[in-house]
Formats: C-alpha cells, structure tokens, sequence
C-alpha cells in the first residue's frame, strides 16, 4: 500500500464524488476538442471552396484598376511574361498553379466580344467549373497539404492538355452571340479559328469571352513576350499566411490582387475560431479548476481525520500534497481522455453536418486535452492541498 | 532528519521530560494544559497515566508523540530533542520510531485489515513483500488472520482496536502511545485488548504510555503517573527525573 494505491484506492471508495468532480473538466475539454475539430473541417471546407473558385490572386500591372476581380485584365496595360518564370523560381509556398493571360476586347465574327489568350492546361487545372467532357488532360494537384485526409472529389478536375494555335474556346454567351457550336469557325481579325469547345455557363464574364492560345494572341495582337495579367491559385492557408506580401516582393513593380471577401472571410472565421477557442480555453481552466478544486476541498473535509491519521502515522506534509494532488493528477488523466472522446464524437456528428465533410479523431488534440486537463486539476487542487498539508495529525480523532 | 542536538539523558532513559509545559491560547486568556512536568520513561516500561478529564493526560500524549510541542521545558527521545526538532523530522520520528493506539480505532476506512497494517510499514519504507508477511505475521498475533481482507466496517469494534494494535507494532517501534485504548469496548474485549497490549509490551520490550480513565486498565502499568490541573500529582519513584538519576 503505496501511496498511489492509497488514491487508487480512496478514488474507487468515493466514485461518486469522483465522477461529479470529473463532470466540469470532461465537458470542458470536450467543448474545446470540437471546437477545434470542426475548425480544422471549416479552415479545409473554406479551403476546398477557394479552390474550386479557381484562381484566386491575380498580378496586373502596376496602375491597372481592380473594381471588378474577374474583368481587371481586360485591356489592361501588359506586362512580361517572364515574370512567371520569376515567380516559380522564387519557389514560394502556396502556389500551386499559374496562368498568364492575354485579354482584349476584339471583334470576333463581327461582334465585340472579350478575347483571352491562355497556356490550356495552365489556365484550365485552375477553373475545375470548366470539366467538360471530351476535354483531355491529367488531373490537377490539390491544394491543401493536408487534403490527402479530405478526400474531396470535387479537387480531381481535369486540365486540357493541348489547345492547338489555330483552335478556341467559346464562353455560353459569347457562342450564342456568334450562334457557333462545337466544330464551328470563328473569324479573328482575318484568322479562322475552329470551336473546340462551348463552354458551360459559368454566371461570370467567362461566358462571354472566346478563348484562344496565348501564342496566337499574342502574335495576332503583336504583343510578343507580354501579358496582361498573370492568375495564380494560392492556397487558402498560404494567402492567409502573408503569401500576397512574399509575391509582392518578388514582383515589386505589379500590382497583386486576391478575392479579397473570401480571403477576409477566411481570416476573420479562423480569428474568431481562435478567440473562441481561447475563451473556452479560460472558461475550462476556470470552471474545471474550480470544479475539481471544490470536490478536492470537499474531500479534504470530508478526510480531515483519515489524513489526521495519515499525519499521526508520520505521513508528511509532502506526502500529503502528493496525495490529493496525485487525485488531482489522475481525476485530470481520465477528465481529459474522456473529455478528448466526448469532443471528438461531437465533433465528428457537428462536423459533418455543418461541412458535409468527414472528421476524423484529431489525436494531436488528446495531448492537448490531457494536458490542459491535468493541469487545471493541479492548479484546483493545489489551495485545498495546501491546506489539508496543514492539518494537524490528532485533528479530529476525537479523543479525551 | 537534523543532526541529534544534545539533550540531557539518564541512563536507560528512553525520554525525559523536563519542567514541560504546554499553554493554550484562549479567548478568555491563556490556560495550562500541562505545567512543570518532570518525568522519566525507562526502556521498554508499561506507562499507564491516569487523571480527571482537563488533566492534561492527552495533552501529555501529544507532546511525547511530538504531536504538539511544549511552551516551556524540554523533552528528549533518546539523545534527541524533541522540542527543536523540525516538522518533517517530527513526522519522520513518528514513522520509524513510535506507534500509535487511540479510543476511535483511526484506521483507514477504505483499507482492509492488512493494508491499514501494512500502510504503518509502507510509511517506514518496508519493502512490499515484507511488509505484506509482517502485516499477516501481526495479525495472526491478535488472532485476526481470518478477518485480514475485512474493511473496518466488516469488523467488531474489539476488532478494530486490535487491527490498530497490530498497525501500531508492525514496524517495532521503541514506543507505543495509547489513548484510552479500550475506552469504547466492553469490559470482556477492554481485557482482551489489555492483555495484548501487556503481551506486546513484554514480548517486544516496546515501551507502552497508556492514557486511560479505568482504574482496572491502570492497575495494568509496571509504572504508574497521576496528573492532575496539568501537574503531576503522584508518579512511581522510577519515573521522578531526581530519582531515576540517582539511582
């Protein structure tokens, strides 16, 4: 009879108070770890959308107007496009797709429409809405490093592989404008360009843009060499990382945009998550330091003899201490486990109902809880074992 | 523990007691519990102290566990002064040194018979398996083998008191304290306790101080102190500080 068997012991003797000291810590804990497990679904499911968005910063030139985020590269100044090799020789992190573009307003089978010259396999990996059937190519990377655990299949898109010099692309609007179908022909300022496909309707100004080789466009437009915009699919976490600054250093002399309401609502969701973490966290560490401390202080009276015994057979006041801080410690063990439990069921059943997506048990998450459990125990703990150490060894044994 | 600090001993003394007193603060003012007490305690003796209640019996008890210490006088365990020594070698003196029987039983309630035996030779740094054939050699000795897995509250009060008997002499202290040990038993198990207490004392030459209002339990001391307003008021000539020096 040691003195963990002593608390192995006193714990299995009085369960009840036990489990209603563990209550507080284990509901505690458990808010927080599905607090966190559905914040790590949401910062992946804002992830996943941005992605799907397609690309999401885009590099003007320096002076360009960027009112509107999908048509500020339309007659915009140019800018070279050697700049993309800068870009992916820079090796930033988060950059996982780049897509110069061409664009200008021209007249096309007789009608003013919006023309983009694109590298195809660049430009389409970054626009998964444009997953047509017919259209070849491999499938793009995912964005998130940790998507491998997300299996999302909505990031498997297709990229073109090939969109010849003398072939393009027909936004809905554009084609139903030029009444041209898959196979057709198109006249751009004297060069005749077949219809390789029509575009889905996409609800943005891509519907009525025609969409051509950049090489051909920028040998028909004699702009050799330039660009007027250069899109980038970032990601998520990377832009919220300060990815817009890097590139910025890297290309001083542009002007590099994002789709601002989402990369805001990103930030402003994972500070919030954050803050509300942090309150729970303090409202864990007060409640359950509390809890425990008062069933701890409750014990003590409830013990005020058996540890006078204790004192009277030369236990010491450390080893008092060692006692009802080594109840706290393993009350703190089994309230952060189950708490971790607790959370991560309610996490996963939460989780996927807000994100559609599955969550699995996060186990970073039970060191944290175990030890954020055991150490608001000990801090409750600590003020009635103070005390209890200062109980004199004939209390209360009731003698003459 | 502290270095033995020099205390004066009589030869075979294994305390003595010199001009001891103990006051208590109260709201009234200040009372003595215990004043100018001179005493010795031989090796291995059978101490019984007997006295009116506000005597200063326990208080006497108190102060040679090293429960309380005195507001005058000194005491010495051995070569050892108890009055100076601090907290920790206090409880470490009670561990190793003294043993403990009180009216109320004081075991564990959560413990079984042997654990509570056992948990006396734990605090003494015995090694478990010794410990756990010391604790079923002791209780075999006051006749509770059969009863070593019962908790407390399975046992007779007489029970009780000889689970405590057996926990107090477990570890071979060289001094048992006794608080009206047989204060809440019948007059049949209060002999029975007595007797062991007796046979322990003599078997082991383990010096017993026993606090009891019986006359009969009294009659059980080799040495007899009555205290009386916190003073002594008649001790055995063995006991007398002057005369156990003289001898």
């Amino acid at each position: 009879m040691n003195l963990l068997g002593l608390v192995r012991r006193e714990l299995s003797h009085r369960k009840g108070q036990a489990v209603s000291g563990l209550l507080a810590i284990v509901l505690g804990v458990a808010v927080i770890v599905a607090l966190r497990s559905v914040t790590r679904v949401s910062e992946i499911a804002v992830a996943t959308k941005l992605d799907n968005l397609g690309a999401n910063i885009l590099v003007l030139p320096q002076g360009t107007s960027v009112d509107d985020y999908r048509s500020a590269d339309i007659d915009a100044p140019t800018l070279p496009e050697a700049y993309v090799e800068r870009i992916v020789a820079s090796t930033l992190p988060g950059v996982d797709n780049l897509s110069p573009k061409l664009t200008r307003r021209m007249e096309v089978g007789g009608q003013k429409l919006v023309v983009t010259g694109i590298l195809p396999s660049n430009e389409l990996a970054s626009k998964p809405v444009w997953q047509l059937d017919g259209l070849s190519g491999g499938a793009g990377h995912t964005c998130s490093k940790d998507a491998g655990a997300y299996v999302n299949p909505r990031l498997k898109r297709k990229a073109v592989g090939s969109l010849a010099e003398t072939a393009c692309l027909v936004g809905a609007a554009a084609a139903a404008r030029l009444k041209v179908e898959k196979g057709g022909v198109v006249d751009l300022l004297g060069t005749p360009l077949k219809v390789e496909a029509v575009l889905p309707e996409t609800g943005t100004v891509d519907d009525d843009r025609v969409f051509v080789h950049l090489r051909a466009m920028q040998r028909l437009t004699s702009t050799k060499g330039q660009v007027s915009s250069i899109e980038i699919m970032g990601c998520c976490n990377a832009i919220t990382d300060g990815l817009l600054g890097k590139l910025r250093n890297v290309l001083p002399d542009t002007k590099i945009t994002t789709v601002q309401q989402i990369v805001a609502t990103q930030i402003e969701t994972n500070a919030l998550v954050k803050k509300v973490s942090f309150a729970f966290l303090w409202v864990v560490l007060v409640v359950g330091g509390l809890s425990i401390g008062n069933s701890i202080w409750a014990n003590v009276n409830q013990r005020r003899r058996e540890l006078g015994i204790l004192r009277l057979l030369g236990t010491p006041r450390g080893g008092i201490y060692g006692l009802l801080l080594g109840k706290a410690a393993i009350l703190g063990v089994l309230g952060g486990f189950l708490g971790w439990v607790t959370g991560t069921i309610a996490g996963s059943t939460l989780g996927a109902d807000i994100t559609g997506l599955e969550v699995r048990p996060v186990a970073s998450l039970l060191g944290t809880s175990l030890l954020v459990a055991v150490g608001t125990a000990l801090l409750g703990a600590f003020l009635p074992a103070h005390l209890a150490s200062r109980i004199e060894p004939q209390a209360d044994l009731g003698e003459t | 523990m502290a270095a033995p600090s020099t205390a004066p001993r009589a030869e075979g003394a294994l305390m003595t007691l010199e001009g001891v007193g103990k006051q208590y603060t109260h709201a009234d003012g200040p009372v003595d519990a215990l004043a100018g007490v001179d005493l010795v305690l031989p090796e291995g003796a059978f101490v019984t102290v007997t006295g009116p209640s506000g005597s200063g019996k326990s208080t006497l008890l108190s102060l040679l566990g090293g429960l309380t210490r005195p507001t005058s006088g000194r005491i010495a365990f051995r070569d050892r002064s108890l009055d100076t020594l601090p907290e920790a070698d206090l409880a470490l003196h009670r561990r190793l040194r003294l043993g403990f029987v009180m009216q109320s039983f004081c075991l564990i309630p959560y413990l079984t018979a042997v654990e509570n035996v056992e948990l006396a030779l734990a605090l003494a740094a015995v090694d478990r398996k010794a410990r756990r054939e010391k604790a079923l050699a002791l209780l075999g000795q006051v006749d509770l083998s059969a009863r070593a897995n019962h908790l407390p509250r399975e046992l007779s009060m007489g029970q009780q008191q000889r689970v405590a008997l057996a926990r107090a002499f477990a570890k071979e202290p060289l001094l048992v304290l006794a608080d009206e040990p047989t204060g809440n038993l019948d007059p049949r198990l209060a002999r029975d306790i007595l007797d062991l207490l007796e046979r322990m004392n003599r078997e082991r030459q383990t010096a017993v101080v026993m606090v009891t209002h019986s006359p009969e339990a009294a009659a059980r001391g080799t040495l007899r102190v009555a205290l009386e307003g916190g003073r002594v008021a008649d001790a055995s000539p063995a006991l007398r500080l002057p005369a156990f020096a003289a001898r």
